[in-house]
C-alpha cells in the first residue's frame, strides 16, 4: 500500500500545481477558441429595442450553424447563419442576435402544425469549463437561455439533473425528481427579458439579464473574463422543434475590461447569495494558497510514509 | 417475461353509428380550448377517408414503422417526415351562433344559427369535419378516396347496387409496440407496465409533436393551448377501479368489450417483424394461454398480479382475438400491434328468401359465395390483416356458422348434437358457441376489468 500511495499523490498535487500555475497566470482551464466576438461594455443602459441604433454600431460575429446530427430525430445536412453581439453594463448583459428568415413563424391558435421560430444561447455553467456542446453533462452543466417567437424566453439548465440528490434539487428550485435532462430553472431565475421584430425578412432579437449569478446553476458574467457560447436556431417552417435544429461550434466571446473596474458587479447581488455561490465567489489567490498548502501537506505526508520502515 | 395488457374488441356489425362514444369521451376528456378539433374516440363512415382527412396514407403522414434490411425503423424517421397533421386536415372546429337565436329582431323567417370558429370565433363556411362523410353523404367524393381500395375494382362498389357501408370507431390502439413511445425524444410518452395503456407524462412532454407523427393512427393530440400532446388514457381512473370506460360503458349498440389478455415480451418484435400476410397470427401468437400452468406461473414470476391472471382467462378479447380468431387488428402492416381489434362486419347478415317464402340463410349456400358478400373481402383485408384475404373469410366463416347453429337449434328445431357440426367445421365447440351468444348477441358481460392490484391493498380497520 505505501508503495502505491506516492502516484497518487503526484496526481493530487500535479493537480493542484497546474491549477495553481493557471489560476496564478490568470489563464481558463479550457477555452472555447479565440475569442472572436468582444462583449463591450457600456457606461449606461442598454437598448432593449432591436432597431435602436446601439446595436447597429457594435461589430457582430456571423455564426454558421449546421444540422444537429447526433441524436434522433436526425435529418439532412443544412447550415443556417446568425448574427450576434453583446454588450453589458454594471447591472446588466444583453445578447443581440439577427438572422434572415423568410417566414415569420409564430404559434397561433389551432396551429398543430405551426412550430415557432427559436434561438438559444448555450454557456458552461462553471467558468473556464468547455461541457459536451450537447447539453452538457452531469459533472459540466451547461446554463440555456431559449427564446421562441414572438416574445417567450426561458432560462434552462441542462445536464445537472440526474447528478443531483433530491434534497439537493429541492434546494436549486428543482422538481425532486428530474423530468428531463434539460430542466427550466425555478421562476426566481427567470430573469430575462427579450424583444424582438420581424421586419423584411429578418428577425432582430434583443435578449437581456443581470451579470450577477443568483443560482448556482446560472451562468455569471465577470469583466474580463471569456464565454463559451453555441448558438442554436429552429426553423419554425421547416418544422424544426427538439433536436430538429441547427447549431454552431463552441464559439469565444470575450467581456470587455470596463475603463475602470466596476467592483459594483459582484456586488449586485446581496440577500440571495447561497453557500454554493459564496464558494465559488472564493478569490483566485485563496485558491492557489490553499492548492499550495495542500501540496506542501501532501509532501510532508509522502516523505513520512518513506520513512516509516515497512512493516512486511 | 409475461405482460398484461388491457385490450379492446369491438364488433362492427352492432355499430349504429350514432357517436355516443365520441360524444361522452369528448364531455369526459377533451371539453377544453386547446382540444377543441381533438376527438380521442370518433366513428368513421366506410369506405370514406376518416379522420383526419385520409390518415391511414402513411405517405402523406409518415405514421408507423416499416421493416428495412430486416430492422424496424420508424417511417418518419427513415423518411425525414417531421411534419404532423394541420388543423385543416383534422377539421376546423365550430360551433354555432346560437345567441342570434334570441336576440334576432322579429321578421317573417326564422333566425339562423350559422357556424362559427372555435379557433377565431368568427363566422366560418365549413367544408370538411371529422365524420363529414357520414351516412355515405358525402360518398360519391369521400368514398373514392379510401386507402383501402387497393385491388378492389371500387368502382362497382360505389355504384347504386353495389353500395355498402359501415361504421369504424376508433380510439387509441394502446399499442404493443407503440412508434409515438419511440419516436419521443423526451420519453414523455410511456407504456404502464401493470395494464399496457400509453400514456403521455404532461411534465416532460413540450409539445414537439414527434408522436403525433409517428402515430399511424393519429390518435395523439396537440394541445395549442398548453403546448403538449395528448391522446386516449384508456379512461384509466375507471379502469383501476374496475369500470369500463365511458366510450364504452355508453356504447348503444354495445359493441365494445374490455378484457386484459397476457402475451409474451421476448417475442414482441419477432410479431412486429413479421411477413406482410403473417402478422395477424403472428400478433395472435405473442398472445399467451393464460389456463396453460406455465404462463400462469411465468406471468406471476413477472409480477402480474392474481386478478390480473383472472381476468385474462375470462378476457373478451382473448377468446374472440387469440381463440376464436374473430377479431382482426386495425391495418398490421404499420406493425404496431394494436391492441383494438375488431370483428369484421358481415354486413348485411346474410339471408335468403326460401321456397315457402320464408327469410332463412342457408350456410351451404352462404360459404361458397362468401367472396359475394356485400363487403369485399379484399377491402376488409386490406384495413384489418395487411392484405391477407384468408384471415378475413376464417373470421366471416365463423360469424356466419355461429348464425346457423342458433338458426338451426332455434328456428328449424334441430338439436344442439345434430346442429354443432357447423360449429365444428369451424373450430367450434357447443361452449364457444354459448359463449359467442352472452357476448355478441346479448352482450353480457362485456368488460372483466381487475382493479389496480388489490391483493396489494393495504388492509385498513374499518369504522365501527
Amino acid at each position: 500500500m505505501v508503495d502505491r500511495a506516492p502516484p497518487a499523490l503526484v496526481i493530487i498535487v500535479s493537480v493542484f500545481v497546474v491549477a495553481g500555475l493557471a489560476t496564478l497566470l490568470d489563464t481558463p482551464l479550457v477555452t472555447a477558441q479565440t475569442p472572436e466576438l468582444v462583449v463591450r461594455y457600456v457606461n449606461g443602459s442598454l437598448p432593449l429595442d432591436p432597431r435602436a441604433d446601439f446595436w447597429e454600431g457594435l461589430d457582430k460575429m456571423e455564426a454558421t450553424l449546421g444540422s444537429q446530427s447526433i441524436v434522433y430525430p436526425l435529418t439532412p445536412q443544412s447550415t443556417a447563419t446568425l448574427r450576434i453581439t453583446a454588450a453589458y453594463n454594471l447591472s446588466h448583459i444583453a445578447f443581440y442576435v439577427e438572422w434572415e428568415d423568410p417566414s415569420m413563424d409564430v404559434e397561433v391558435p389551432g396551429g398543430t402544425d405551426v412550430f415557432a421560430d427559436a434561438v438559444a444561447i448555450q454557456l458552461p455553467v462553471s467558468e473556464g469549463s468547455l461541457p459536451y456542446i450537447c447539453m452538457g453533462t452531469v459533472s459540466d452543466p451547461v446554463y440555456i437561455v431559449y427564446w421562441k417567437a414572438p416574445e417567450t424566453v426561458e432560462a434552462l439548465v441542462a445536464g445537472s439533473g440526474y447528478g443531483l440528490s433530491p434534497e439537493e434539487r429541492e434546494a436549486l428550485g428543482l422538481s425532486k425528481t428530474p423530468k428531463s435532462p434539460i430542466e427550466k430553472l425555478p421562476e426566481s431565475e427567470q430573469d430575462w427579458v427579450a424583444s424582438a421584430i420581424y421586419e423584411g425578412g429578418m428577425w432582430r432579437l434583443v435578449m437581456v439579464r443581470e451579470t450577477g449569478s443568483t443560482h448556482p446553476l446560472e451562468t455569471g458574467i465577470r469583466p474580463g473574463g471569456e464565454l463559451s457560447i453555441v448558438l442554436a436556431r429552429w426553423e419554425g417552417s421547416q418544422y424544426e422543434r427538439g433536436g430538429l435544429k441547427k447549431i454552431s461550434g463552441w464559439l469565444g466571446l470575450k467581456v470587455e475590461e470596463p475603463p475602470v473596474a466596476p467592483e459594483a458587479v459582484t456586488e449586485t447581488v446581496t440577500e440571495t447569495v447561497t453557500v454554493e455561490e459564496v464558494v465559488e465567489r472564493v478569490p483566485y489567490s485563496v485558491v492557489f494558497v490553499a492548492g499550495l498548502a495542500l501540496i506542501v501537506a501532501a509532501a510532508t505526508i509522502y516523505v513520512m510514509l518513506r520513512r516509516r520502515p515497512s512493516s512486511a | 417475461m409475461v405482460r398484461a395488457q388491457v385490450s379492446m374488441v369491438m364488433v362492427l356489425d352492432k355499430c349504429i353509428g350514432c357517436h355516443t362514444c365520441s360524444i361522452t369521451c369528448k364531455h369526459v376528456w377533451t371539453n377544453r380550448e386547446g382540444m377543441e378539433y381533438a376527438w380521442w374516440n370518433n366513428v368513421e363512415t366506410r369506405p370514406g377517408v376518416g379522420y383526419p382527412f385520409k390518415w391511414e396514407d402513411q405517405e402523406r403522414y409518415g405514421g408507423g414503422w416499416v421493416l428495412e434490411n430486416g430492422k424496424l425503423r420508424l417511417k418518419l424517421e427513415k423518411e425525414n417526415h417531421y411534419k404532423p397533421p394541420s388543423i385543416e386536415e383534422y377539421y376546423h372546429p365550430f360551433t354555432y351562433d346560437y345567441e342570434t337565436l334570441f336576440t334576432e329582431e322579429l321578421k317573417d323567417e326564422q333566425p339562423t344559427a350559422n357556424p362559427v370558429s372555435l379557433l377565431t370565433r368568427e363566422r366560418i363556411d365549413v367544408k370538411w369535419g371529422p365524420n363529414w362523410d357520414d351516412d355515405l353523404a358525402g360518398g360519391d367524393v369521400y368514398a373514392k378516396m379510401d386507402p383501402n381500395w387497393r385491388s378492389v375494382e371500387k368502382e362497382i362498389y360505389l355504384n347504386y347496387k353495389g353500395v355498402f357501408m359501415f361504421w369504424l370507431p376508433r380510439i387509441c390502439n394502446h399499442c404493443i409496440n407503440p412508434p409515438c413511445l419511440v419516436s419521443c425524444p423526451r420519453k414523455a410518452v410511456y407504456k404502464r407496465e401493470e395494464d399496457g395503456i400509453v400514456l403521455i407524462d404532461q411534465v416532460r412532454c413540450r409539445g414537439y409533436r414527434f408522436c403525433v407523427t409517428a402515430c399511424p393512427y393519429k390518435k395523439v393530440y396537440y394541445n395549442w393551448k398548453t403546448g403538449k400532446s395528448e391522446k386516449c388514457i384508456f379512461c384509466y381512473p375507471r379502469f383501476e377501479t374496475g369500470q369500463a370506460p365511458v366510450c364504452t360503458e355508453s356504447c348503444v349498440g354495445r359493441i365494445r368489450y374490455v378484457g386484459v389478455v397476457l402475451y409474451d415480451e421476448e417475442r414482441v418484435e419477432e410479431a412486429a417483424k413479421a411477413p406482410l400476410e403473417k402478422l395477424v397470427q403472428a400478433q395472435r401468437d405473442i398472445i399467451l394461454d393464460p389456463w396453460d400452468p406455465g404462463v400462469a406461473r411465468k406471468a406471476r414470476e413477472s409480477g402480474v398480479p392474481e386478478n390480473f391472471i383472472k381476468a385474462a382467462r375470462e378476457s373478451p378479447v382473448y377468446y374472440m382475438f387469440k381463440k376464436w380468431e374473430i377479431a382482426l387488428p386495425i391495418h398490421p402492416e404499420f406493425r404496431t400491434l394494436p391492441m383494438v381489434v375488431y370483428v369484421p362486419p358481415l354486413n348485411p347478415v346474410v339471408t335468403t328468401l326460401d321456397r315457402r317464402g320464408l327469410y332463412s340463410a342457408d350456410y351451404r349456400d352462404v360459404l361458397p359465395i362468401i367472396d359475394e358478400l356485400r363487403i369485399p373481402i379484399r377491402y376488409l383485408a386490406n384495413m384489418f390483416a395487411a392484405g391477407n384475404e384468408e384471415e378475413v373469410r376464417k373470421a366471416l366463416k365463423k360469424l356466419i356458422a355461429i348464425r346457423e347453429y342458433f338458426r338451426m337449434v332455434n328456428v328449424e328445431g334441430k338439436s344442439k348434437l345434430e346442429a354443432s357440426r357447423i360449429l365444428e367445421e369451424n373450430g367450434l365447440s357447443r361452449e364457444d358457441a354459448d359463449l359467442m351468444y352472452k357476448w355478441l348477441a346479448i352482450g353480457k358481460e362485456r368488460w372483466i376489468i381487475p382493479t389496480s392490484k388489490k391483493e396489494l391493498r393495504i388492509s385498513i380497520a374499518r369504522r365501527g
